[in-house]
């Protein structure tokens, strides 16, 4: 028989800063181009300037000193660099920092509100966070999943998350969190707890 | 880990590609999705000084549909062909073959520009777009041409690009009505793989014969370059569709395959698997029903 | 068995570090910069067995914004040990071990092999310095298969040889054994390197503190590495410190040095603080990866199904250095004959140098591999004995007072038949499939260590400390691989001083500011720092308990400590809060805090010659029961269902334990179907994710969990360990389910769709 207590989790976070975050110069000065990137991060504007070659996953972990998003493999493959650019899954990792102009981007740092995302909150209750490197990044590609597909079956949730590894968990955890965080927060469910 | 540090430009205008493309000292590589060229800088297996994005080029990115011909520009990616209600509709084959593409993290980046030009023979479009005779439209420095994409991949992750010139889109007519389509992608070691090999096919059976009027088959990984099993579709057409016609064409594809070994399985087995697969989706096909 | 009802223990309580997981706010080992930072890179041998014929790093050291380019020269002591304080004799006895250097000097014997260590202002300075680094190698002559490396004139990996340690196990008369034997099977299993894949690569940052002492917070399994460290630098051991982030994952990948000397000689010499992490490909090529075994086995039984004779060479290939291979060894040789009374047995076992990759800790600790060899033999026997597989293992299973083949007794029932017959019948009832779909199914049965080699002493220390608000400490420094091992203390000590799990909190785990709990490896955390919280916390409970006795006027028996309050038992309104109690204590001198140490049962090591004596002080038991399904035509195979049931003795949390078991089934399965470290002359081919495959959450079945509480582990409350056990039977039912499919032994993994494809073909 197994019982599943909700914790009770500190109150809300404090809220990102203002936007503008610069990065110290680079070193070498003229032979590194750096340009600018004006994007809303989290939901707010979002000033930045980064070398060429950064990605994203550089300048969230190294300029705007936003570590949730991982590193995990710089392939793309593993998944813990998974952040939403305009409501999609992306790599990190993969896409350039001079891509964001213009764009949306939702890290993992920027998931919850007043009170924790339904998925945030049913991977915790669940046990679907051991290690916690791949989670940020799996609870993104869920709610992307959540944003455009409600109520999945089993099959599409593993389907939707194929792209991030996990080696604790045997996923079996991750599955059923996001089968729940679904069901509390389909049009039918009572609002999620907080 | 961070790339090798490089120059970057981004043009607003094919032509301002083209010129950026022919410029400057040192090696210059184009980008569009990203998905297969940074990890490829990422492990060193390509250093370029140079970097040319293509996502602010006017155009590149529109996708539209009419009754008769899909255009997608270079910079339209995996995930908006596969969600299209217009090319599932009529295009199902391409749709069908887009959202095989590795996951979503990666088809929302992944562009159809970026995976022609990458010219790999596992890719999961080219097969698609080879049953679906697409056009591939050109940009370079003598101007714009297209071609056949038949004649597109001319080698192992070689394409028929001459030095300077870009991908700008793909023109695709629509298939014949009627006609039934389907994409099969076996990936032996995880589920969520490149594909060992893969097989597009489709087939326009007479309604009243049952006689196949069109059969356009297409293998992915099985040779150096993604190819047409030609002589499995004139065993086809010219024989039908029962088990042992299907079975001839599947024998046929097998032989037309050129693999190689490598990590994933020997050519034998890949050779094999085109047996199966080419024997199994168009069963499949000519019963109505999933592989 | 009755057990007195738990308010903690037991529970599926979310784990408190998971609430910030799923924020992404832990700060793992890479996710802390510091200003003044460098950045660290090495410089790693490209070729598994070369001659350093130049190495020249002027262009390097030359380049804007490098502080530091290091090589062996600048090692002060350029050994990497593994040292166990005060029983090195014992450990090394009879064993060839070479010396690993931090930084090769002229010789480099496996590919990555660190040879220059370079710290830099940026990354991509670091990078190019590393591209500026001129070394000339000369290939020699390698060997890259253990047979071969024992044959006379391979080429050495080492002077002195290539067998870097041999153990025997003997009992009874082998020869005599077959004899009595009325069937007799034989079979040769072979298993790959394979790779642990931790979601998190080696990371770790340093720096010189205020008082000088070099400070070090990497993702690591072992806190003590700060000893390997000063010796390195010959600094005081006392002058090193290490901190142990939380880990994204270790499973014995992290339990030898990996990044903290390259690490500790950049800042130690730069100056500087100094952040070093591992790229996926260097992760693939220089960490040490599961060994491969070649495992030869006989097993004769009876016609009535009694196991009478096991014969067994184990040889596995230790890779280029020596790291923990003699002991992976002596749990191959314990766990040879698996959790069966065999009367007969004769084992050699080889661990053997090679140029191939080190092979070192991997989570089961070289149970995993006899474990394919003998459960495939049951399966074996079964088919020749015509006899249900089932049975023949409930017959010959270990019952109470058997003793394994090194003599040892086992002092309580271990659960086998149970575990066997609930993980079978939870597949539910057969199911068919037409052509071309082969529906198999297969049993594995199991028995791990948990808890490190008798012959260690192991200890591990705890300190528990009541604050004024009635809220509790627990300082402990047992690292958190993501196993909940921190979670679990903080259950230990709620449970013991009543109070809510939200009451209790764990600070950090440092190898200085922490009591030292030893490695989280060898599935011990739970027996050992769980044991010591647990006596540490039993004693603060004491000095509770005789507070509130003066407080409330009664005996201190007649006092129950519930949801953080004291309260005399039967008269509920005659209570005091802890934060009460424990001002008053702190008022009056009475101590509020424990530290305590919990000592594990010792004995000297198994016998080399006859492997006789007590190796560990006690085993986890668990079947796993899984269902493919093989396509006949292609040879892939799924896993359609899997089922695991073992005896944990007492779960502390039953979420954690099942998710351990779930998360070691599906790494367990990786190895079977699809992981392979692919070489070529010792040279991986396939350092990358994009060649390297893991499970994805396609390939993960749906996984049924039965936990069994005997109440008979050493651990707190009874516990068992499970992280390790988890994973032990996976590969060896895959096999034998893979085998019923297929209508032919399978014995060589991974069983890649087409090696499954070649036996049904008859091939192989």
């Amino acid at each position: 028989m197994r019982e599943h207590t909700a914790h009770p989790h500190p109150g809300p976070l404090p809220r990102e800063g203002e936007g503008v975050a610069p990065i110290p110069s680079p070193p070498e000065g003229e032979r590194v181009r750096v340009r600018g990137a004006d994007f809303t991060l989290n939901g707010r504007p979002c000033r930045t300037h980064a070398p060429s070659h950064w990605t994203v996953l550089d300048l969230l972990r190294d300029g705007l000193s936003l570590t949730g998003t991982k590193d995990g493999c710089g392939e793309g493959v593993c998944g813990a660099c998974t952040v939403l650019l305009d409501g999609e899954p992306i790599r990190a990792c993969l896409v350039l920092a001079a891509r964001l102009a213009g764009r949306s981007l939702v890290t993992i740092e920027g998931l919850e509100g007043a009170a924790l995302d339904p998925l945030q909150e049913a991977f915790a209750r669940l046990g679907a966070a051991q290690c916690g490197f791949c989670t940020p990044g799996m609870i993104l590609s869920a709610r992307a999943l959540l944003a455009s597909n409600p109520a999945p079956g089993e099959g599409e949730v593993r389907e939707a998350l194929a792209g991030n590894l996990c080696r604790c968990t045997g996923y079996v955890k991750i599955v059923e969190a996001v089968l729940d965080a679904a069901a509390r927060s389909g049009p039918c469910a009572s609002a999620p707890s907080s | 880990m961070r790339l090798r540090p490089f120059e970057l430009s981004e043009p607003e205008s094919v032509p301002a590609a083209v010129d950026a493309l022919g410029g400057g000292d040192g090696e210059t590589r184009l980008i569009s999705g990203g998905t297969a060229l940074v990890p490829l800088i990422r492990l060193g297996l390509i250093r370029p000084d140079r970097v040319i994005s293509l996502h602010r080029v006017r155009g590149l990115a529109d996708l539209t549909v009419d009754a008769r011909v899909l255009h997608a520009g270079a910079m339209v990616t995996m995930a908006q062909i596969h969600r299209a209600p217009g090319v599932c509709a009529g295009w199902p084959l391409l749709a069908e073959a887009a959202g095989r593409v590795a996951t979503p993290a990666i088809r929302s980046s992944a562009t159809l520009g970026g995976n022609l030009g990458y010219a790999e023979a596992a890719s999961d479009p080219a097969p698609a777009l080879l049953c679906l005779d697409a056009e591939v439209r050109i940009a370079g420095p003598a101007g714009e041409r297209s071609l056949p994409i038949r004649h597109f991949f001319t080698g192992f992750y070689e394409t028929a690009l001459a030095p300077g010139e870009i991908v700008t889109g793909i023109e695709v007519p629509a298939p014949p009505p009627g006609t039934r389509s389907g994409y099969v992608k076996f990936c032996p070691r995880s589920a969520e793989d490149k594909p060992l090999i893969g097989v597009a096919a489709l087939l326009a059976l007479d309604p009243l014969t049952g006689r196949c009027e069109e059969a356009r088959i297409a293998l992915g990984g099985a040779a150096p370059t993604a190819i047409r099993a030609a002589r499995a579709e004139a065993s086809l057409r010219s024989d039908g569709l029962d088990d042992r016609s299907i079975r001839t064409a599947a024998d046929a594809a097998a032989d037309e395959a050129d693999p190689i070994s490598d990590l994933m399985g020997s050519a034998d087995y890949r050779r094999d698997m085109v047996r199966v697969w080419v024997r199994r989706l168009l069963t499949s096909l000519r019963d109505g029903r999933a592989v | 068995m009755n057990k007195p009802p738990y308010r903690v223990i037991g529970k599926s309580l979310p784990r408190a570090d998971a609430w910030e997981k799923v924020r992404g706010r832990p700060i793992y080992a890479g996710d802390l910069a510091v200003a003044g930072m460098l950045h660290g890179r090495i410089v790693r041998s490209p070729y598994a067995s070369a001659r350093i014929v130049t190495l020249d790093t002027r262009a390097a050291r030359a380049l804007p914004g490098v502080a530091a380019v290091l090589t062996h020269a600048d090692v002060p002591r350029n050994e990497l040990r593994m040292e166990l304080p005060g029983r090195m004799a014992e450990a090394t006895a009879g064993a060839v071990l070479a010396t690993q250097p931090v930084l090769a000097a002229d010789r480099v014997r496996c590919q990555g092999e660190p040879v220059v260590a370079i710290a830099a202002e940026t990354p991509e300075i670091a990078a190019e310095a590393a591209e500026l680094v001129e070394i000339e190698y000369e290939e020699l002559p390698g060997v890259f298969d253990p047979l071969e490396a024992l044959r006379p004139g391979a080429a050495e990996v080492h002077e002195g040889g290539n067998v870097l340690r041999r153990w025997h196990l003997r009992k009874g008369d082998v020869g005599e054994g077959f004899r009595r034997a009325d069937v007799v099977v034989e079979h040769t299993y072979r298993t790959p390197f394979v790779d642990h894949v931790y979601l998190e690569t080696e990371t770790g940052i340093g720096w010189i503190d205020a008082e000088g002492v070099l400070t070090l917070r990497v993702s690591t399994q072992v806190l003590e590495h700060f000893r390997d460290v000063a010796d390195v630098l010959r600094l005081p051991h006392g002058r090193v410190r290490l901190e142990g982030a939380y880990l994204g994952g270790g499973f014995g990948g992290k339990e030898d040095v990996t990044v903290e000397c390259l690490l500790g000689l950049l800042v130690w010499k730069a100056r500087r603080p100094v952040q070093l992490v591992f790229s996926r490909e260097e992760s693939f090529i220089g960490h040490g990866k599961r060994h491969p075994y070649v495992m030869r086995y006989k097993t004769g039984a009876t016609r009535g199904g009694d196991l009478v004779a096991l014969e067994a060479e184990l040889i596995s290939d230790s890779g280029a250095y020596a790291a923990l291979s003699p002991w992976v060894l002596l749990y191959s040789l314990v766990t040879a004959t698996g959790p069966y009374r065999v009367p007969h047995v004769h084992v050699d076992a080889d661990t053997v140098y090679t140029n191939n990759p080190i092979a070192s800790a991997y989570r089961t600790f070289g149970s995993i591999q006899t474990c394919i060899a003998y459960e495939g033999q049951m399966d074996a026997l079964a088919s020749a004995l015509g006899m249900d597989p089932l049975e023949l293992r409930e017959r010959n299973f270990l019952r109470k007072g058997d003793t394994i083949a090194t003599g040892q007794a086992m002092e309580t029932e271990p659960m086998l038949a149970e575990t066997m017959r609930r993980a079978w019948a939870a597949l539910g009832p057969p199911r068919a499939a037409g052509p071309p779909i082969r529906i198999g199914r297969g049993v594995a049965a199991s028995l791990t260590p948990y808890g490190r080699m008798c012959w260690t002493h192991d200890s591990a220390s705890a300190w528990v400390g009541m604050e004024l608000d009635g809220t509790a400490v627990v300082r402990c420094a047992a690292p958190d691989v993501g196993g909940g091992q921190t979670a679990s203390l903080c259950s230990i000590a709620a449970e013991v001083l009543g109070l809510p799990i939200e009451g209790v909190v764990a600070v950090g785990r440092d190898s200085h500011f922490t009591p030292r709990a030893g490695t989280t490896t060898a599935t011990r955390q739970l027996l050992m720092s769980g044991n010591a919280v647990l006596k540490a916390a039993r004693e603060v409970r004491r000095h509770l308990l005789d507070q509130a006795a003066e407080m409330l006027e009664a005996a201190a028996d007649d006092v129950d400590l519930a949801d953080g309050r004291a309260v005399v038992r039967g008269a509920p309104t005659r209570g005091v809060s802890l934060a009460e109690l424990v001002k008053a204590m702190a008022a009056s001198g009475r101590p509020t805090q424990a530290l305590d140490k919990f000592d594990a049962p010792s004995a000297p090591t198994i016998d080399p010659l006859t492997g006789q004596g007590k190796p560990f002080n006690d085993y986890t038991f668990g079947t796993q029961a899984v269902e493919v399904e093989v396509d006949a035509d292609t040879g892939a195979t799924r896993v359609t269902h899997l089922a695991a049931c073992y005896d944990v003795g007492q779960a502390i949390n039953p979420q954690s334990a099942e998710g351990q078991i779930e998360g070691g089934a599906v790494q367990g399965l990786g190895h079977a179907l699809m992981e392979e470290v692919v070489l070529e002359q010792g040279v991986s081919k396939n350092p990358h994710l994009l060649d390297y495959k893991i499970p994805t959450t396609l390939d993960a079945p749906p996984i049924t969990t039965i936990l069994l509480e005997s109440g008979n582990g050493l651990g707190p409350f009874g516990a068992k360990g499970i992280g390790e056990p988890a994973m032990t039977p996976t590969p060896a039912a895959v096999m034998n389910a893979v085998s019923r499919a297929v209508g032919r032994r399978v014995t060589d993994l991974p069983l890649t769709a087409e090696r499954v494809l070649g036996k049904l073909r008859g091939a192989g």
